[in-house]
C-alpha cells in the first residue's frame, strides 16, 4: 500500500499532536510535582485532609476539644491531631492519620486541628503552654480525665497498635491456659478478679482502666499488662478469692496482692505499681538514656525480626536467673513447650468480637510454620509509608511482612498464622541447654559483675540514632562496652543458641573480635590514594612502598588545606616516584587498631618502605607546606626522591 | 602558604552524634533537591522578570528597588548559586552580562562590609569557579580574568575606608569620593573583622599585598582592643578604638568576626588568627555559653545582660563543627532548630527564658544561618535527623514565604504575615545551603578525594580539591587556586624550620630499639584473676605485673612495654585491658576515690579534650598527678618527646604515635 503525500502529512500531523499531548501531559505532571508553593496561610489556611473520616478544623477554632471531656454522643475513644500547616512532619502525618481513621472508622472519632493559627489559644490551654513542636497526637478516652499523648513514631502501624491498646487496655482472661499465657508473656502484669454481676463493680473497673491507660501512656512499647478475671474458678487458681482483689505479678520479684477498693482512684493504683516493677529488658525510648550508663556495658537489641524480642527474653531469663528461681524456671518451661511462648499481635480494631491475631512463637521443637486463625474481618493493607529514611519497619506491629519478605510491598495480613520460628538448628537439645546453663553460671559469677549487661530493646524510631552512635549498620545485637569503648556485634541468625553464645563469649572475654568501622572502597581515581580500614594493611603496610598517610576527619576545616597540599605533592611525583604512595584515611568512618590511630586531625605519618615499624610522625610544629613535605620525605623515606 | 601547626582534636566516640552509618534515602534526597531547586528558580526568575536591574526584588508589589547602590546586587549575589545547581549556561550568560555592564565608578555611598561580602565575595567566587562554566578563560587563569578585575576594582574603592588611625574601617564609603565628610566613626565589630577571606584572596591572586595587609591590620587593632575578659563589644569607634556598645555575644554586630578568624586561618595558613579565635572561644565558653544556648554579657565584667537567641547566631554550630567541636555543635543546632519547629521560622530575637520572640523582633527575613549550620553539622556527623530538619525548613519556606513574585520576608513568625522584601541572601545563601544539604555529592562538598589539574604558564595549578572556604555570604573561595599565583610564603614562621634535632632523636630511638636489652620480668608478683587473660597475652610480648596484698587485693600495677615484635599481639587490647583492671580495682583502692568520681572525671575529660581512645589514659594520668598518694606515679611521655629528653623505654610505650601520651605506674612506696 502506498500513501499519497497528503495522507502522509495528515498522519504526521496527528502523530505530532499525540506527541504534543503526551509532552504536555508529562509537563503538567512535572509541574504538579513542583507546585508546592502556597499563598500566605494567614489569609486562607487550606485544609490538609480531604474530608472523609477525619474531621478537620483548618482554622484553629476547635481547640477546646483538647480541653473539654468527651461529649456523650462521641465514641468512647477520640484521636486529636494538633498540627501546623507549614510543618513537614504534620504533612507526613496526614496520610497515616487518614489511614488510621479508616481502620477505626466506626469505633474512634478522629479530629485534626490547625493549632498554629489558633488565635484564642484554646489548643494550648489543656497543656498549660504553647506547643513547642508539631504535630502532636492526643487521645481522649471516656472515663479518663485529660489527654493521653502518643509519643511514638507517626506511622500507621504504630499508631494503630497504640489505638488498639488504648481501646482495650484491659485483657479479659477467659481460660486457665489464657491466664498462663498472660502471666508468662510479660515481665510485669496486674491481674484483678471482679464479679461482673455486681453493678457497683462498674466504678471499680473504670478505676482499673484508668491505671491501665496510665501504664500505656508511660511506656507505649511494652506496657505493663493489665488483666481481668471474671470467672471465680480461674480466680481461685491464682489465689484471688475476694471480689476486687488483685495481684501485681513480677517476674523478677515476689507477687504483691492488693485490693482495688483500697485505692481511691486509678491514678493512685498506677502510682503504686510504677515504682515496684523492673524488667528483663529496658525499652529504649529516649536516645539519651543509655549514655549515662558510662560505667556499665550495654546490650542493644535492634528488633529486625519479630522473634528477636522473644529470643532475647528467653536468653535474658537465663542471664538474670542468678538465684535459680522456681518462678523463672516455670516461665522457661512454659516458653520452651510447644505452642506456648507465643506473642500475639492484634490487627483488628474489633478486639472483643473478632480476635484476629498473628502470633509469633518461640518454639524449640517444631520447625515448620503452621496456620492459625487466618480469618480477618477486614484485610488491612498498610499504605506504603513515605518516610524520609528507611527506618526499620516496626516488626512488632507487622510480623507477617517479616515472614513473607517477598510480599513486603503490600503485605497482606490474611497470611497471618502462628509462626513457629524455630530457634535453632541444633539437633541435640542437650548441648543447647548445657550452653544456656553455662551462661547463667558465668553471668552470675561475682567476678564478672563488671561485665553485666543492661539490655535495651531499641525502638524503631531511635534505631538510626543508636546505629550512628555505635557505627553499626543493620545488625541484630550490639554490645557497647563503655569502659573499653569497644563494640561487639551479632549480625545474622538470631537464635537462642547464637545469642547465648554471643553473651557467653562476651562475659568470658574470649574469641570476640571488636567491630571496627570501615567504609567501602572508594573508586574515585586520584593520585592521592584513599585508604579504608579494610585495605589499610595492603596499602599502608605494603613493604615495598614509602607510604605518606594523612589522617583526617570530614568535619575538620584545617584538613582541607593539607589535603590540597597532598594533591600537589602527589601531582609533583606522579611520574617520577613510583615507590611513593600519598594517601589519606578518613578516621571517623574508618577505625584502626590503636597502634595506628591518632588523636588529632590532621596528622601525617610516614611508613617507610622495608622499615614499616620505623614509622614517623610529621612533626606538628613543622608547617604543612609542599617544600617541607618534600624535605620530610627526603629525610625519612627509604627511597630517594628529587626536590620539588 | 603554611597550613602550619594548627591541629584539631577529634571528637570522642562516646559523645553522641559523631558518627553515622545510616544511609539517607537517595530518592527522597533527589526529591528534596528538586524542591530546593524550584525554590531558587522561583525567586530567581521573579527577580529577573520584575526586579532586575534594581538591587532587590519586592515580592508583594512585583517590582524592583535599589537598596545597596544600584548595581543589580541580587544578580551578583546569586551568580554562583547557578553553578551549584549545575546551570553553567545561565552562569556564563549572567557573568558576561555583568562583565559588560558593571561599572563601580559611581558617586554612591555603600556599606563597606556588605559590599565586600556580597560584591567582592560574589565576584571572586564566580571568577574562581568560572572554569566550570565554559566561560572563556585567560591563559593565566586563575591569576587574572575580567571578573577578578572587577573584584579588584571595587575592593580598591573600599580601601579609603581603612585610612584611620587604627586601621579599622569606617562603615560607609563613597565608591568615587572615598569616606563621606562627617561619616560616623562608630562601626560594628563584624564590620571591622570581616575582610580577611576576600582580601587575602585578592592579594594572593594578584600578587598585590595591600589587601591582605589592610585586613590583617584591622584584625590586629581589634585584637588589641579586646577586653581583659577576652571579649569584644559590638560597636567600636574606628578613630579611637574605644568601645561604644559593650554588649558581647556571638550574634548581630560580632558574628562574622569570629567566623573569619577561623576561615582566614584555614585559607591563608596564618596560625595567629586561629590562636586569637581559640582565646575568644574559651572566653565565649566561660561567659556566654548557657547550657547549649548562648547569651549576651558585658564585655568588661562578663556579667550576663540578655538571654536572647538571635537568628544571626545560628551560624555558630557550623563553625564549631569545623573546628572539631562536633557534639556541642550538634546539641546547639538541636536547640536552635527547636525554635524553628515552633514557629516555622526564626525570629530575629528569641527570648530564651520567656520562650517567645522578643517584642518588635518577630520578623524572619529568610536568613540562611540555621541552614548553613545544618549543612556543616550534617557533613560532620552524617546524622540523618539533620536532613529531616532541612526538610522542615524547606517545607516551611514553601508554605509560608511564597509571595506573588518570589519569596517574601516573614513580618511576624507568630502569624506568618509578609513584608515586601526579598533580601539578596535568599538566593545567594538560603537556597544554596539548602540545595547543598540535599546534595552531598555536590562538587563544593568534595572532601578532598579528587582534584583537577589546570596547566598554566606558571606550572600545574590544582583546583577543585575540596579546599573551599565559604565567605560569610556563602560565596565559596577555592583556596587551592591561591597557591597557583603567588610563591609559597611561610606566613607565621620566622625562620626556616630545622629538622635536625628531630632527625637525630629519631635515629637515636631507632638505634635504641635494636640494642635495648629485654626488660626484667618479675615473676614474684601475684596476679589477680580478673587480669589473668591480659597477663597471659602480655607475657608473650611485653611484660606486665600486678602486685597483690595478702588479701588478694591489688595494690600496685606496673606496666612495662618493651619493644615487642609485631605479631598477633594487640596493643589496643593491652591498654584497654590495663585500664579495665585499674579502674575497677587498683585505682579505687589506691587513689581513695570511688568509682563514681572516676567516671565523672572521665566524662569531664571527654568534654574537655574530645580525644577518642586516649582519654582514659589522660584522665588516669591527671588522677595520678593530682593524687597525694606516694604510691601513684605518673610519667608524661609526651613531655619527653616535646622536650627531646631521652626515651625511657621502661615507663613509656613506643613513641611512634602521639596517642600514647602517658604511662601510669602504681607502685609500692
Amino acid at each position: 500500500m502506498t500513501l499519497r503525500p497528503i495522507q502522509l502529512l495528515v498522519a504526521m500531523i496527528s502523530a505530532l499532536t499525540v506527541l504534543c499531548y503526551v509532552l504536555s501531559l508529562t509537563y503538567s505532571l512535572a509541574t504538579t510535582d513542583h507546585d508546592t508553593f502556597y499563598s500566605p496561610l494567614t489569609k486562607h489556611p487550606q485544609p490538609l485532609f480531604s474530608g472523609g473520616t477525619v474531621n478537620e478544623d483548618n482554622l484553629g477554632r476547635w481547640g477546646r476539644l483538647l480541653l473539654d471531656s468527651l461529649p456523650s454522643s462521641s465514641t468512647p475513644v477520640s484521636l486529636i491531631l494538633a498540627y501546623a500547616p507549614w510543618c513537614a512532619r504534620s504533612l507526613d502525618a496526614v496520610s497515616h492519620v487518614t489511614r488510621v481513621s479508616e481502620i477505626f472508622a466506626n469505633t474512634v472519632n478522629v479530629f485534626a486541628i490547625n493549632c498554629f493559627y489558633n488565635s484564642e489559644g484554646s489548643c494550648f490551654k489543656a497543656e498549660g503552654h504553647e506547643f513547642f513542636y508539631f504535630p502532636r497526637l492526643f487521645a481522649k478516652v471516656r472515663s479518663f480525665k485529660g489527654n493521653l499523648e502518643y509519643k511514638g513514631a507517626l506511622n500507621t502501624d504504630s499508631i494503630t497498635r497504640w489505638v488498639t491498646m488504648i481501646t482495650n487496655p484491659v485483657i479479659h482472661i477467659t481460660s486457665p491456659d489464657h491466664c498462663h499465657q498472660f502471666i508468662f508473656s510479660s515481665d510485669n502484669s496486674v491481674l484483678i478478679y471482679l464479679n461482673t454481676s455486681a453493678s457497683a463493680n462498674d466504678l471499680l473497673f473504670e478505676r482499673y482502666i484508668v491505671a491501665a491507660l496510665r501504664a500505656i501512656e508511660s511506656d507505649y512499647l511494652r506496657p505493663i499488662t493489665f488483666g481481668l478475671v471474671t470467672n471465680s474458678h480461674i480466680a481461685s487458681l491464682i489465689g484471688l478469692q475476694t471480689d476486687g482483689s488483685g495481684l501485681l505479678l513480677r517476674l523478677l520479684d515476689n507477687h504483691l496482692p492488693f485490693s482495688l477498693r483500697s485505692f481511691k482512684d486509678g491514678n493512685s493504683l498506677w502510682l503504686w505499681v510504677k515504682p515496684l516493677v523492673s524488667s528483663l529488658t529496658q525499652p529504649l525510648a529516649n536516645s539519651n538514656s543509655y549514655r549515662y550508663e558510662a560505667h556499665r556495658p550495654v546490650l542493644f537489641a535492634f528488633p529486625n525480626s519479630p522473634r528477636l524480642p522473644l529470643v532475647l527474653r528467653r536468653v535474658a531469663l537465663d542471664y538474670f536467673d542468678c538465684d535459680r528461681s522456681h518462678k523463672l524456671s516455670l516461665v522457661k518451661q512454659f516458653l520452651d513447650s510447644p505452642n506456648r511462648g507465643c506473642q500475639s499481635f492484634t490487627f483488628s480494631p474489633d478486639y472483643y468480637y473478632n480476635r484476629s491475631s498473628c502470633s509469633v512463637c518461640l518454639d524449640l521443637s517444631r520447625p515448620e510454620p503452621s496456620c492459625h486463625n487466618p480469618s480477618l474481618s477486614q484485610p488491612l493493607n498498610p499504605p506504603r509509608t513515605t518516610r524520609l529514611f528507611p527506618t526499620a519497619r516496626d516488626p512488632l506491629a507487622d510480623p507477617c511482612c517479616e515472614v513473607f519478605p517477598s510480599s513486603n510491598a503490600d503485605c497482606n495480613p490474611k497470611l497471618c498464622r502462628t509462626l513457629r520460628l524455630f530457634v535453632s538448628n541444633d539437633s541435640d537439645p542437650h548441648r543447647k541447654y548445657a550452653t544456656i546453663s553455662e551462661l547463667t553460671r558465668l553471668s552470675c559469677h561475682p567476678k564478672n559483675s563488671n561485665k553485666s549487661l543492661t539490655i535495651y530493646l531499641v525502638d524503631s524510631n531511635l534505631r538510626s540514632s543508636v546505629e550512628q552512635h555505635l557505627g553499626v549498620d543493620n545488625v541484630g545485637l550490639a554490645i557497647l562496652d563503655n569502659i573499653t569503648e569497644r563494640v561487639y556485634v551479632l549480625g545474622s541468625a538470631i537464635t537462642v543458641a547464637s545469642v547465648t553464645e554471643f553473651l557467653t563469649n562476651y562475659t568470658r572475654a574470649v574469641d570476640l573480635t571488636p567491630f571496627l568501622r570501615t567504609e567501602r572502597r572508594n573508586s574515585k581515581s586520584s593520585h592521592v590514594v584513599e585508604v579504608v580500614s579494610s585495605d589499610f594493611n595492603a596499602v599502608v603496610l605494603d613493604p615495598g612502598k614509602d607510604v605518606f598517610l594523612m589522617h583526617y576527619g570530614r568535619h575538620c576545616g584545617f584538613c582541607q588545606p593539607v589535603s590540597h597540599t597532598l594533591h600537589r605533592l602527589a601531582n609533583t611525583y606522579r611520574d617520577t616516584a613510583p615507590n611513593l604512595t600519598v594517601s589519606r584515611i578518613e578516621g571517623d568512618s574508618n577505625h584502626l587498631p590503636l597502634e595506628y590511630s591518632v588523636s588529632i586531625y590532621p596528622s601525617l605519618v610516614l611508613y617507610p618502605a622495608f622499615r614499616k615499624n620505623h614509622s614517623v610522625f610529621y612533626p606538628p610544629e613543622v608547617p604543612k607546606t609542599l617544600p617541607y613535605f618534600v624535605k620530610f620525605l627526603q629525610i625519612f623515606g627509604s627511597y630517594v626522591i628529587g626536590g620539588s | 602558604m603554611v597550613a602550619s601547626t594548627t591541629l584539631l582534636r577529634i571528637s570522642i566516640i562516646a559523645v553522641c552524634f559523631t558518627f553515622s552509618a545510616s544511609s539517607v534515602n537517595v530518592k527522597e534526597l533527589k526529591r528534596l533537591r528538586r524542591r530546593a531547586r524550584a525554590l531558587f528558580y522561583r525567586g530567581y526568575n521573579a527577580y529577573l522578570q520584575h526586579g532586575y536591574p534594581r538591587d532587590e526584588l519586592q515580592p508583594l508589589s512585583c517590582d524592583g528597588v535599589d537598596t545597596w547602590g544600584g548595581y543589580s546586587l541580587t544578580l551578583i549575589d546569586a551568580l554562583d548559586t547557578l553553578l551549584v545547581l549545575g546551570n553553567a549556561t545561565e552562569f556564563a550568560r549572567v557573568a558576561r552580562m555583568l562583565i559588560r555592564d558593571l561599572d563601580f565608578d559611581r558617586d554612591i555611598n555603600v556599606s563597606v562590609f556588605e559590599t565586600n561580602i556580597r560584591v567582592v565575595g560574589g565576584l571572586l567566587s564566580a571568577h574562581l569557579l568560572s572554569h566550570r562554566s565554559g566561560l572563556h578563560l585567560s591563559a593565566d587563569w586563575p591569576c587574572s580574568g575580567p571578573l577578578l578585575t572587577l573584584a579588584v576594582d571595587v575592593a580598591r574603592r573600599l580601601l579609603p575606608a581603612f585610612a584611620t588611625p587604627t586601621g579599622m574601617p569606617f562603615g560607609t564609603v563613597n565608591l568615587k569620593r572615598g569616606v563621606p565628610v562627617r561619616e560616623t566613626p562608630v562601626t560594628c565589630t563584624a564590620g571591622v573583622g570581616t575582610f580577611i577571606v576576600e582580601f587575602a584572596t585578592l592579594s594572593r591572586l594578584t600578587g598585590d599585598p595591600i589587601f591582605e595587609r589592610t585586613a590583617l591590620k584591622a584584625l590586629d587593632s581589634l585584637w588589641e582592643a579586646r577586653s581583659p575578659k577576652d571579649l569584644v563589644g559590638n560597636h567600636i569607634n574606628v578613630k579611637t578604638a574605644g568601645w561604644t556598645a559593650l554588649e558581647s555575644g556571638i550574634g548581630a554586630g560580632i558574628d562574622s568576626y569570629y567566623e573569619y578568624l577561623v576561615k582566614g586561618s584555614v585559607l591563608t595558613g596564618n596560625r595567629t588568627l586561629y590562636d586569637m579565635f581559640l582565646v575568644y572561644n574559651s572566653s565565649i565558653h566561660a561567659h556566654l555559653k548557657h547550657g547549649d544556648w548562648y547569651v549576651w554579657a558585658n564585655m568588661n565584667t562578663g556579667a550576663k545582660t540578655r538571654a536572647v537567641f538571635q537568628s544571626l547566631e545560628a551560624f555558630w554550630p557550623g563553625l564549631q563543627a569545623s573546628v572539631g567541636d562536633v557534639s556541642a555543635a550538634r546539641r546547639t543546632l538541636q536547640r536552635f532548630h527547636s525554635v524553628w519547629s515552633r514557629y516555622g521560622g526564626l525570629p530575629e530575637f528569641y527570648d530564651i527564658f520567656a520562650g517567645r520572640p522578643t517584642a518588635g523582633r518577630e520578623t524572619y527575613p529568610l536568613r540562611p544561618e540555621l541552614i548553613e549550620s545544618m549543612l556543616w553539622v550534617y557533613r560532620a556527623t552524617k546524622d540523618s535527623a539533620i536532613i529531616d530538619m532541612g526538610r522542615d525548613v524547606l517545607t516551611a519556606l514553601e508554605r509560608t514565604a511564597t509571595a506573588d513574585c518570589g519569596f517574601a520576608t516573614i513580618k511576624d513568625v507568630r502569624f506568618h504575615s509578609l513584608s515586601n522584601r526579598m533580601e539578596s541572601f535568599f538566593l545567594a545563601e538560603t537556597t544554596k545551603y539548602l540545595y547543598l544539604l540535599f546534595d552531598p555529592d555536590n562538587f563544593l562538598l568534595n572532601n578532598g578525594d579528587s582534584s583537577t589539574v589546570v596547566p598554566t604558564p606558571r606550572g600545574d595549578c590544582i583546583v577543585d580539591s575540596g579546599f573551599y572556604v565559604f565567605n560569610t555570604e556563602a560565596h565559596p573561595i577555592d583556596g587551592g587556586a591561591l597557591s597557583c599565583c603567588s610563591k609559597e610564603t611561610d606566613v607565621g614562621v620566622a625562620k626556616e624550620f630545622d629538622f635536625q634535632p628531630i632527625v637525630a632523636k629519631y635515629f637515636k630511638e631507632a638505634a635504641e630499639r635494636v640494642t635495648e636489652a629485654e626488660p626484667p620480668r618479675s615473676n614474684s608478683f601475684k596476679v589477680t584473676p580478673g587480669c589473668q587473660e591480659l597477663q597471659r597475652r602480655l607475657l608473650s610480648g611485653g611484660s606486665y605485673s600486678e602486685v597483690s596484698d595478702d588479701d588478694g587485693q591489688p595494690v600496685a600495677v606496673g606496666v612495662v612495654f618493651s619493644d615487642v615484635t609485631e605479631g598477633d599481639y594487640s596493643e589496643e587490647f593491652v591498654i584497654d585491658g590495663i585500664v579495665d583492671c585499674l579502674t575497677e580495682t587498683a585505682v579505687k583502692k589506691l587513689v581513695g576515690t570511688d568509682g563514681e568520681a572516676i567516671v565523672e572525671l572521665l566524662e569531664a575529660e571527654k568534654e574537655k579534650h574530645r580525644v577518642s581512645k586516649t582519654y582514659k589514659l589522660t584522665a588516669l594520668h591527671q588522677l595520678a598527678t593530682k593524687s597525694k598518694d606516694p604510691r601513684v606515679y605518673a610519667h608524661d611521655c609526651q613531655a619527653d618527646f616535646r622536650n627531646s629528653l631521652p626515651y625511657s623505654p621502661l615507663t613509656c610505650p613506643r613513641q611512634t604515635t602521639e596517642s600514647r601520651l602517658y604511662s601510669i605506674t602504681f607502685r609500692n612506696p
